[in-house]
């Protein structure tokens, strides 16, 4: 039989916005720009033979509709065959074996943290991956008993938001991203200069050095492409939860149990909590089933499955589904209106 | 409780443990670098005891609920006493290789009894390409045309056909390491060679017997992941890639093979869910190849077979399976 039926391979998915479309190549971790119409077609159309999908069209744009194709197979993202029932979508379910999967831990001038009831609690909900930034000057001395503290748990990644200060230099800081191999990055901000090595970002040990200062949890939420992640799992993760709330739980600098540090809403003093109890709490969980087809403008915004989100800086403090407030993106337009600044490089 | 035989590092263990850790499932693994320190067995009037000591582990089979067989070994150190005729030692040390390996092979079989992913007895795990080949077409699967030739004159008849063959090991890939100014090279190669360049090799006129098999011209290559008769196939589109035609682990930047989910027509499940059956194994990855002439040619089963590929490009959690199928079987 002859090959006419155009398919995506299963790892490109096609997501619909209010005035353009992306496929997201989840293998690739890429995405590519196409309009609205190639959209239609891809996904109304899926496993009819180009000569049916051409006539649904009053045969009208039919060379418009073959070089669509014809961009799609070069960027090999589709392929033609004979029979499309071989050529099943991927299931977009999601799980995950870890009831936590990261966290945020803050420190401030008053922090008082119990590290090794907070990182054991994390280590026995499945918790891999935390997060800590400090809005305060801390000595290297503290840095270096924090990670040996940590290589005590079974921690696979560690970020960490450190403020400039004395004895935080190049050489230093770098001595203890080679001694421990956990960390994923170390940030300085509030530095007086700017500086990133060579090869930024590699997939582990990364250093670099910031002027943004960061010096309280407002400094979070904020939406930037360079914030998009792209694959299978954060791509499904996505679709069926919130992109940041979901399965974190975090210590604020005042050491109350959060879902994430800028929430308002606290559960007890970390130091003192059972995490597994808190999460049992049905208002702990509240916001983590909050994807973006719920969430306003979002839910019209082509990035929204590889896109992060912030619940706590909305745009209306009053609607819970009111778009990130920190989002310059505009989906009717298809246009970012100024360039979000970021810590990160 | 549940026992995993594995290698030291093997992302799809670690991954399947976090599942049993999410069921809250005691498990106990033991890797291929831990030799067992001391046994003791005892006979019962229907079945045995068995129990292991490895450092700082213990093992006793009648705690072992379900047993997945993953890699790995079960290992026990043979040493004869120092002094004495060189040549009776030798002798002796040999026959304590046999006294073991004839252990082992009763601790594999014990294993066997207990419900598992997988099975650690030599006959099965070793797969033989030849003797699967076999069984494949006598179950129904389409394999390539495969000849073993000794002798340079036989390969010459075969090229002079004008059809396209390819060279391949009967066993398993060659791995090699050796050093070289400081630093030790290792690289592994399981990769095919077409039969003219073969021949351009200063090949002798007699050759260790090799393998020949007919080039299939591929429309794609499938990977099949086989769980207690369920099936997750993969379509692998290596022909994308002009480097990839002959094999596609040639690749240069692994993972950039276009991969896709993939359902196989019935029949061939079927097929495949009889070989699988009548090998005695549960579990497995099948590589075939459809062909551009839309035939389905079984190519080699791995027992053993790495999985999170599959599993990842095609969300099929496979991680998931095999530790609900060990939840099951407990």
């Amino acid at each position: 039989m002859e090959k006419n039926i155009p398919i995506l391979y299963s790892c490109c998915i096609p997501v619909k916005g209010a005035s353009r479309s992306i496929v997201c190549d989840l293998q690739r971790k890429s995405f590519l720009y196409i309009p609205n119409s190639l959209y239609e077609i891809l996904t109304l159309h899926r496993g009819k033979r180009k000569e049916e999908i051409f006539q649904t069209y009053d045969n009208q744009y039919n060379d418009t509709i073959q070089e669509y194709f014809d961009f799609l197979v070069e960027q090999e993202m589709l392929f033609y065959c004979d029979d499309s029932e071989r050529f099943p979508k991927m299931s977009m379910d999601w799980m995950s074996p870890a009831q936590i999967q990261d966290s945020i831990i803050d420190i401030g001038a008053e922090s008082a943290h119990d590290w090794d009831h907070i990182l054991s609690q994390l280590e026995g909900l499945g918790c891999r991956h935390i997060q800590v930034r400090s809005f305060v000057n801390k000595s290297l001395d503290f840095w270096q008993e924090l990670m040996e503290k940590v290589s005590e748990y079974a921690i696979i990644s560690v970020e960490i938001h450190m403020k400039h200060g004395v004895g935080l230099e190049k050489e230093s800081l770098n001595s203890l991203v080679q001694t421990f191999p956990q960390i994923f990055l170390i940030n300085v901000h509030s530095s007086p200069f700017t500086w990133f090595a060579e090869g930024f970002p590699r997939r582990m040990g990364n250093l670099q050095f910031s002027k943004v200062s960061i010096d309280s949890e407002t400094h979070c939420g904020v939406i930037s492409p360079s914030f998009f992640i792209i694959n299978e799992k954060t791509f499904t993760e996505g679709w069926n939860h919130n992109s940041c709330l979901n399965r974190k739980i975090s210590v604020d600098q005042y050491g109350m149990l959060k879902n994430c540090p800028s929430m308002v809403e606290a559960f007890g003093l970390a130091n003192e909590t059972d995490f597994e109890e808190v999460l049992k709490k049905e208002g702990f969980t509240k916001l983590w089933n909050i994807n973006k087809d719920q969430v306003e403008v979002c839910k019209s915004c082509e990035f929204r499955y590889i896109c992060t989100d912030c619940r706590a800086y909305i745009q209306n403090p009053n609607d819970p589904l009111s778009k990130p407030a920190k989002c310059n993106y505009n989906p009717a337009l298809g246009k970012w209106e100024t360039v979000a600044e970021t810590s990160l490089a | 409780m549940i026992l995993i035989l594995a290698e030291t590092i093997d992302k799809s263990v670690n991954d399947v443990i976090d599942w049993l850790t999410y069921f809250k499932l005691p498990f106990l693994r033991i890797n291929e670098s831990e030799f067992i320190q001391s046994i003791r067995i005892e006979s019962r009037s229907h079945d045995w005891s068995i129990k292991l000591e490895l450092e700082g582990k213990k093992l006793d089979l009648d705690d072992v609920k379900a047993y997945w067989y993953r890699r790995g070994d079960l290992k026990m150190a043979v040493k004869v006493a120092a002094g004495g005729e060189p040549v009776l030692l030798e002798q002796l040390h040999f026959h304590i290789q046999d006294e073991w390996a004839k252990l082992r092979e009763f601790l594999f079989a014990r294993l066997a009894d207990i419900p598992s992913i997988g099975n650690g007895l030599i006959e099965v795990n070793a797969a033989n390409k030849l003797k699967n080949l076999q069984l494949a077409k006598t179950c129904g699967l389409d394999i390539p045309k495969t000849y073993i030739f000794s002798k340079k004159k036989h390969l010459q008849a075969l090229q002079e056909t004008g059809e396209s063959y390819i060279l391949k090991g009967i066993s398993e890939i060659i791995s090699m390491n050796w050093k070289e100014g400081g630093n030790t090279y290792y690289q592994a190669s399981s990769h095919t060679v077409g039969i003219d360049e073969g021949l351009s090799l200063e090949v002798g006129d007699h050759f260790f017997p090799s393998c020949i098999q007919e080039k299939i011209e591929k429309e794609y290559e499938l990977r099949v992941f086989f769980l207690c008769n369920e099936l997750f196939a993969m379509a692998i589109f290596s022909q994308l890639s002009e480097a990839t035609q002959t094999d596609n682990r040639m690749e240069a930047y692994e993972g950039q093979n276009r991969c896709t989910l993939y359902k196989l027509p019935d029949t061939i499940s079927e097929k495949i869910t009889r070989f699988m059956k009548v090998l005695g194994l549960n579990c497995g990855s099948i590589d075939l190849i459809k062909s551009v002439d839309g035939r389905y040619i079984f190519l080699e089963v791995n027992p053993v077979g790495q999985f999170n590929y599959v599993s990842e490009n095609c969300n099929y959690q496979l991680e998931f399976q095999v530790a609900k199928t060990l939840k099951d079987f407990s």
